[in-house]
């Protein structure tokens, strides 16, 4: 018996959306991790990696490049970026803002010298994986609860040291 | 015999705890105009719960607690080392509301490391904390280093002869001026002095790294806190990597060179007499030490092919020296490139560095360059005696704003607070090692903690045992008192179970 266009469709459904997922799986394994890259920077030394994070605090301009830096589960490092590359970035990750998540690849440096030492990612290539946002912080309940709770008791205790201020200068008064 | 404390005793203790409590609650009040003036809108309820309850425990205190008496010695050490504790347990207070700290503990070994300008941090996702939150990190640095003290008697205390008890169980032995509230006084203008001037050289050597003007300024304000009071905090994680900028880490190490300079000796350069910095014995100690380390440290670093170029090897190898010598605790390395790459011996370099720290009254940690040069002085008179004939009588002299001869008892007190700092360096690192970390970087971390450094090998994390976390808090307060006000505690403490 032939199979039914229905079934056929849903097999072929079923296998390509297997295949993506091995694709995405094997696409999140090109990027290494910040932690490994300097765990291992000695046998990476300018070497090819890839890089998948988030740009955190400011976008550092010098010329003809810019330094960015970003920050995985594991870590920051910092990447010398062509200004034109650089200019991709619209939000850099702060207490208001989540940053825009970038996938770079470049040669890896342990010690730059041109740079003055410092471990770099020269970046040849650079892609926005996902927009920065503004991040909503929503109050706590609690927090306010405790507050109100707050000012009564220093209200009263400042009552109290009134009242006690008040008696003192009053016998203090009665003595002399 | 052992006097067991009376009722008085512990009113003085409360009353001015009380009044150091009330005193860092109005600290409070500037991250708090910081979040307002911002919009960080749970920030400044964080800050203002904070605040409130400070004020509540602190007037509760002064008030149930109120005495007209001074306080002697003894209250002098103990409200001190007490007071630092609980100033720790409130100003952790706002950082765990931050959401940034996994557990009360952590927000507490960050306050500690705050008031004890050691820098080590368990912050969590320090790059998106609030800017409220950051000036409040800062401003701990600021307190600490000054001294909460110091602070106190600028302001609070009635009575000169208290305040000085108090002012010695800070670990500060020497007055700038004679009226002890004037040497507070000075210690505050002194800094706020350095903070306008600092706080603007860093702002313009971030803006010419590529900073708006605006975040020039927040940076440059709290990295010279950093610097100055010789803390290491920073507003990111990366530390000082964070800033790819030469010359904002050089205007850094002139600051945290100033940092570790006596007050006295600022006094004294601030009257016009400038040649005193190269006579004073403790300059003198900290120019050759930073010297002689630093050739041991280039040649570990050339050993191990870290750097290629001067200018490489000088940026990262001197830095990291000074550092670690004016106990900043400012990286521009990983903490693991310690261990993967610099190698035994310029790590020994800068532990020997930490360990030696900067001067006395001033804002860093450490055994300290004036006791180093005592032991070194006495050292080197004892080999002379052997040397010469036995009729032969020479004293041992150091210059030291004026020149003054060495005795027995300045001599004792020097080696005891030398061996009181290497116990504990070596009692950190054992308990390290019993939490199964190797030898090195235990010890490393060790005596970070115990100098009141900061640099960190990777050991320092939230995921590290709590027993270490508490090791390390103990090892912070304690070497920021110089042990003497934590002793002074645990004899008051045994006194109120064993006295009669």
């Amino acid at each position: 018996m032939r199979p039914s266009g229905l079934k056929l469709f849903l097999m072929m459904a079923v296998f390509l959306g297997m295949l993506s997922l091995r694709f995405l799986a094997f696409a999140d394994d090109r990027f290494m991790p910040i932690a490994d890259l300097i765990e291992e920077a000695n046998s990476i030394d300018h070497r090819e990696v890839m890089v998948k994070g988030e740009v955190i605090g400011d976008v550092m301009n010098r010329g003809a490049y810019t330094w960015i830096n970003i920050e995985d589960k594991s870590g920051q490092m910092g990447l010398w970026v062509p200004r034109e590359l650089a200019d991709k970035v619209e939000h850099a990750g702060d207490y208001h803002y989540r940053g825009d998540v970038i996938e770079v690849s470049g040669e890896f440096r342990r010690a730059d010298t041109a740079l003055g030492g410092e471990m770099v990612i020269y970046v040849n290539v650079l892609t926005i994986a996902e927009r920065g946002f503004k991040i909503e912080h929503f109050e706590s309940n609690k927090k306010k609860e405790t507050l109100l709770l707050l000012i009564l008791c220093v209200t009263v205790i400042i009552l109290l040291s009134h009242l006690r201020y008040k008696r003192k200068e009053k016998l203090k008064r009665k003595a002399s | 015999m052992i006097f067991r404390p009376q009722l008085q005793d512990f009113r003085i203790i409360a009353y001015y705890a009380g009044k150091i409590i009330i005193g860092i609650s109005l600290f409070m009040t500037i991250p708090m105009a910081v979040a307002l003036f911002l919009g960080e809108t749970n920030p400044f309820i964080d800050f203002v719960i904070s605040f409130l309850l400070c004020i509540l425990i602190g007037l509760m205190l002064t008030l149930f607690c109120d005495t007209k008496l001074e306080p002697k010695w003894n209250h002098g050490m103990i409200i001190v080392s007490l007071s630092w504790v609980v100033a720790a347990l409130v100003a952790a207070i706002p950082l765990l509301l931050s959401g940034h700290y996994a557990s009360y503990l952590d927000a507490c070994f960050e306050a500690m490391s705050g008031f004890t300008t050691t820098g080590l941090s368990l912050t969590q996702d320090l790059s998106h904390m609030a800017y409220a939150h950051q000036i409040w990190r800062h401003l701990l640095l600021f307190i600490g280093g000054q001294g909460m003290v110091v602070m106190v008697l600028t302001f609070m205390v009635r009575g000169a002869a208290g305040g000085f008890r108090l002012y010695v169980g800070e670990g500060r032995d020497e007055k700038v001026l004679p009226n002890i509230r004037h040497t507070a006084q000075f210690i505050w203008l002194v800094s706020v002095v350095y903070l306008v001037i600092g706080s603007l050289a860093l702002m313009v050597a971030a803006k010419s790294g590529g900073l708006s003007w605006g975040k020039s300024l927040y940076h440059g304000v709290c990295i010279f806190m950093a610097a100055f009071d010789t803390g290491g905090f920073a507003p990111q994680a990366q530390n000082m990597m964070y800033y790819h900028n030469p010359a904002f880490e050089v205007v850094a190490m002139v600051i945290m060179i100033m940092g570790c300079f006596n007050f006295h000796l600022h006094y004294i350069v601030w009257s016009g007499k400038v040649k005193e910095i190269f006579k004073d014995v403790e300059m003198i100690t900290l120019m050759v030490m930073v010297c002689v380390i630093t050739v041991f440290i280039c040649i570990g670093l050339s050993r191990m092919d870290v750097y290629h170029g001067v200018f490489s090897l000088f940026r990262k190898g001197f830095f990291q020296l000074i550092s670690a010598h004016t106990t900043t605790g400012f990286q521009n390395i990983y903490s693991v490139q310690f261990i993967n790459e610099w190698g035994s011996l310029s790590m020994l370099g800068i532990i020997f560095a930490m360990s030696l720290g900067g001067a006395v009254c001033s804002t860093t940690g450490g055994i300290k360059l004036l006791r180093c040069a005592i032991v070194a002085k006495a050292f080197s008179h004892d080999v002379k005696a052997l040397m010469l004939p036995d009729k032969f009588v020479f004293h041992k002299k150091i210059h030291h704003f004026k020149d003054i001869v060495l005795n027995e008892k300045m001599m004792r007190n020097a080696c005891m607070i030398v061996i009181a700092y290497v116990s504990v360096f070596f009692l950190g690192g054992l308990i390290g090692m019993t939490c199964g970390l190797p030898f090195i970087e235990s010890f490393f971390e060790s005596t970070s903690a115990t100098a009141n450094v900061g640099l960190s090998c990777g050991i320092t994390t939230p995921d590290m045992p709590d027993i270490l976390k508490m090791t390390y808090m103990f090892q912070m307060w304690a070497g920021r008192l110089e042990f003497m006000a934590v002793f002074a505690l645990i004899g008051f403490l045994w006194a109120m179970v064993r006295g009669k």
